[in-house]
């Protein structure tokens, strides 16, 4: 077959404050007619740049040189009209974030047509005809209705389904799907990736794949190019890669997919056997209401319950784990032990204190007692503060006492407990990564030496390898302290390697809870094995056998 | 349906501010020091008394204030202390449509060449045309009115005589330039920045990147996808704007000597004509929570998020 694409030394540049930056470097491949390529890479690896030199998409103060032909046609140096003649037309492309990838101030119609009015001549009438069909077809429900709403009213996955919907509408010979369910929950992963593996097949189509996720790969891709620092490192059939991975970056990323991954059936021994059950937190039907904005002015109430009747309590000494999908709960119970949230009804009881019965004193003195670490370390760090001012900050309010050259001195402690130097003493948030973030965060958590940390989706935003840093970071912190931690995740990988103890929660509700290695391979409920199996492992073999028993079942 | 009760809402929720308004305004007015009727020649005792009670200046103040909303309730915002023989309806009436028709000119103006000039900036985004846009632009909102309109007077009619310095002329267009102009200049630099500001977030948001991805002409995107979010807001801006503007064209009326509302406003307070300055107070609260209230049904059929959350 001949090829449908095929560049030939890629190079991608910016310019930024007078620095070249050299995002893609020489990057040569092919890619065949009906057939899913994989590009995968840590961020910064030059992934999504390579795709958006193609697409002619790359900020203004990016450029590419090199060649890649599409359908025997040189894309690199065309014009911006001659590019939009192809992008949409016969290259389609989503997005990683469905929610803003969509106009929301737009009809859902009105996007939809917008592509068939630019590239074909159909009448108004075939226009909307064509794109309910194909919302249709992407398993979205009551298409005409959602051809006249919006986007915003639609959860993650239905977005991205609408984003795939109009991907389609023109019919395109290439899908480029850049992280196209890295912002969904497992299940809703699960499905939109059976739903491009679907449309590959019906509408004969060839996919790039962008993706940071090994799982993803080896589920949807026959074809893999491995790439590090913008350079190809590795490339060849997904099977290949896997099970016989040539390049020592290949062997690394796969090494670091498999220390934290489900499918690892060796347990870990090193378990706490806590013999004093001393639980530092417990609820006891915690319910938590909100109020929605009613409909009409005589409607009934409208209450969505975030938590309804949970009993839990976290051991002195262990790290707890609670999994749940978006919407689930979880970071509401998390807010609810903190103090930040109010209970609708039920109790919590935080180091033996009622939470309901004390006053904004005494719940001060339990902050103390309890931290947490956020999962967006950009945006729970103050941007106009220093790392110093920061880290400053708890000891203010919690020691206002404390001398200056003590203080000081604790700050530089902690900021070298979590793996940085004084050094970055001076700087802003904007001004370090991702994970030097993320550490700075857990160094503000440890400020008033806190009994009890609290992890919502600490690690969740980050790279793999960084994500593996922070992990050890945490259990090695929590072992040195003796700190008892809650730790809040989607991602049931990091649960399973760091968590003694599971909750899994629903709606609102606990669905099973018990020790992690029980619950992880004897899950006792349907909802816990549907969770388990729906997340992509570093295994294409066992990926197929899932591929093929799920389309069976349907 | 939601918006219309959203609307009811907001005129209920406007009747508490106005009266505090109203009482704020009747007792700061009652604390200046002097009264109407302090001239320079005193008047005759009896003369001042029997004034006084025709005013009912000597009841007590909770009393004249009962009576003044009570009147106010009726549509009747009482007779002018110096004016004499013209009730303060009359004077508003009277004043009202040259101010109106200096600040609706004025924020047309604004909104019209700020949006405009923000856009082109945006478009043009770091070249040189953005840079000078953006300096005249931070020129026009840090020189304030009093400061612009002799400079403009100065140039324009004393150096090169080409439009009156001052005076209405019953509206005459040559003799509305400059205090439309004056009155304009700041709202339209501020606009300008807003909309730059705005425009640029929008264009560089996802789903403009998606539009593109679609292979839309940049026409297509910048009408159909950009413009929307870009004027929110803009839109919001509105509101503040009409009061900015009221409160300036009381300042330019001052300096070209418009007959509008704002002089009656200057000189009922010097005056201390209770009645007029009430009635003025009154009646530019109401216009400015009435402009509040159109901007944000505005804003809720532009965003459908806000209709939806209504």
């Amino acid at each position: 077959m001949t090829d449908l694409l095929k560049t030939k030394n890629l190079n991608v540049r910016f310019k930024s404050r007078g620095e070249s930056i050299h995002a893609v470097k020489d990057l040569s491949f092919r890619l065949s007619g009906d057939e899913v390529l994989g590009i995968v890479g840590e961020s910064g690896s030059g992934k999504s740049q390579t795709v958006l030199s193609i697409m002619g998409l790359l900020e203004s103060n990016g450029s590419a040189s090199g060649s890649a032909i599409f359908a025997d046609k040189e894309l690199i140096g065309l014009s911006n009209s001659e590019l939009n003649q192809i992008r949409g037309n016969e290259i389609a492309m989503i997005f990683q974030d469905p929610m803003s990838s969509l106009n929301p101030y737009i009809t859902i119609g009105k996007q939809m047509s917008g592509v068939l009015k630019r590239h074909t001549k159909m009448s108004k009438h075939e226009i909307k005809e064509r794109c309910i069909e194909m919302l249709d077809s992407v398993g979205i429900s009551k298409p005409h209705e959602r051809y006249d709403g919006y986007s915003f009213e639609l959860s993650g996955g239905m977005r991205q389904r609408v984003m795939i919907a109009s991907a389609l509408l023109t019919n395109p010979k290439l899908l480029i799907a850049d992280e196209p369910t890295t912002a969904l929950d497992v299940t809703v992963q699960e499905k939109i990736l059976d739903l491009i593996l679907d449309v590959k097949d019906r509408f004969k189509k060839s996919v790039i794949m962008i993706t940071h996720d090994l799982g993803v790969v080896a589920r949807t891709c026959d074809r893999v190019l491995v790439m590090k620092d913008g350079e190809l490192q590795e490339s060849g059939d997904t099977e290949a890669i896997f099970y016989s991975p040539n390049a020592a970056y290949t062997k690394e990323l796969l090494e670091k997919s498999k220390e934290i991954n489900l499918d690892d059936q060796q347990k870990y021994t090193e378990r706490q056997e806590t013999s004093i059950k001393n639980s530092l937190v417990k609820s006891s039907k915690a319910k938590v209401s909100f109020m929605l904005p009613k409909k009409t002015l005589f409607a009934a109430n409208n209450v969505l319950t975030a938590v309804n009747e949970i009993s839990m309590e976290a051991i002195d000494g262990e790290v707890l784990g609670i999994v749940g999908e978006s919407g689930s709960g979880k970071s509401t119970l998390a807010k609810t032990i903190l103090g930040l949230q109010k209970l609708t009804s039920g109790q919590v009881e935080v180091f033996g204190e009622k939470l309901t019965e004390i006053n904004k004193k005494e719940l001060k003195e339990i902050r103390k007692k309890m931290q947490v670490v956020f999962q967006d370390p950009f945006s729970s760090l103050n941007p106009r503060m220093t790392v110093f001012e920061i880290l400053k900050e708890p000891l203010d309010s919690f020691f206002p006492s404390m001398t200056k050259e003590s203080a000081q001195k604790d700050i530089e402690d902690s900021l070298m407990e979590v793996g940085l130097t004084s050094d970055y003493l001076g700087r802003y948030p904007h001004e370090l990564s991702g994970g030097q973030c993320q550490r700075v965060a857990i160094a503000r958590a440890l400020m008033p030496k806190p009994q009890l940390l609290i992890c919502d989706e600490a690690v969740s935003a980050l790279d793999a390898s960084i994500r593996g840093e922070i992990i050890d970071l945490l259990l090695r912190i929590k072992s040195e302290k003796k700190l008892t931690m809650i730790f809040i995740a989607h991602d049931l990988a990091v649960v399973r390697k760091i968590c003694d103890r599971v909750i899994v929660m629903q709606s609102g509700k606990i669905v099973e809870q018990g020790p992690t290695e029980k619950v992880f391979f004897e899950p006792e409920k349907e909802y816990t094995a549907n969770l388990l199996s729906a997340v992509p492992v570093p295994d294409p073999r066992k990926e197929k056998e899932k591929y093929i028993q799920r389309t069976q079942a349907d | 349906m939601s918006n219309f009760r959203f609307v009811i809402g907001r005129f209920l929720g406007a009747i508490p501010t106005l009266l505090i308004l109203i009482c704020l305004a009747f007792f700061l007015v009652k604390a200046a020091p002097g009264g109407p009727f302090d001239f320079e020649r005193s008047l005759p005792e009896e003369v001042e008394a029997n004034l006084r009670a025709a005013y009912n200046l000597d009841d007590p103040v909770y009393l004249q204030l009962a009576k003044y909303i009570g009147d106010l309730l009726q549509g009747d915002f009482g007779p002018s202390f110096q004016y004499r023989d013209y009730t303060v309806t009359e004077l508003i009436s009277t004043g009202f449509p040259v101010s109106l028709r200096l600040g609706f000119a004025a924020i047309l103006l604004a909104l019209f060449f700020g949006s405009l000039i923000g856009s082109v900036a945006a478009l043009n985004q770091n070249s040189k045309l953005d840079y000078g846009v953006m300096f005249f632009g931070m020129i026009g909102i840090s020189i304030p009115n009093f400061v612009m309109a002799p400079l403009l007077v100065l140039f324009f009619s004393i150096g090169l005589k080409a439009l009156p310095a001052g005076g209405y002329n019953g509206g005459d267009f040559y003799h509305m330039i400059l205090p439309v102009v004056s009155l304009a200049l700041p709202q339209m630099a501020y606009i300008a920045r807003l909309t730059r500001g705005s425009m640029i977030e929008v264009l560089s948001s996802n789903f403009v990147r998606t539009a593109k991805a679609q292979g839309l002409s940049t026409k297509t995107i910048l009408f159909s996808h950009v413009l929307k979010p870009t004027f929110l807001p803009v839109v919001s801006y509105l509101g503040p704007a009409t009061a900015a503007i009221i409160t300036g064209s009381v300042v330019v009326e001052q300096i070209f000597g418009l007959p509008g509302l704002g002089r009656y406003f200057v000189q009922g307070a010097l005056n201390r004509d209770y009645t007029l300055v009430m009635g003025v107070v009154v009646f530019y609260g109401c216009l400015i929570i009435l402009f509040n209230l159109i901007v944000d049904t505005l804003y809720g059929f532009i965003d459908p998020r806000i209709k939806q959350n209504r």
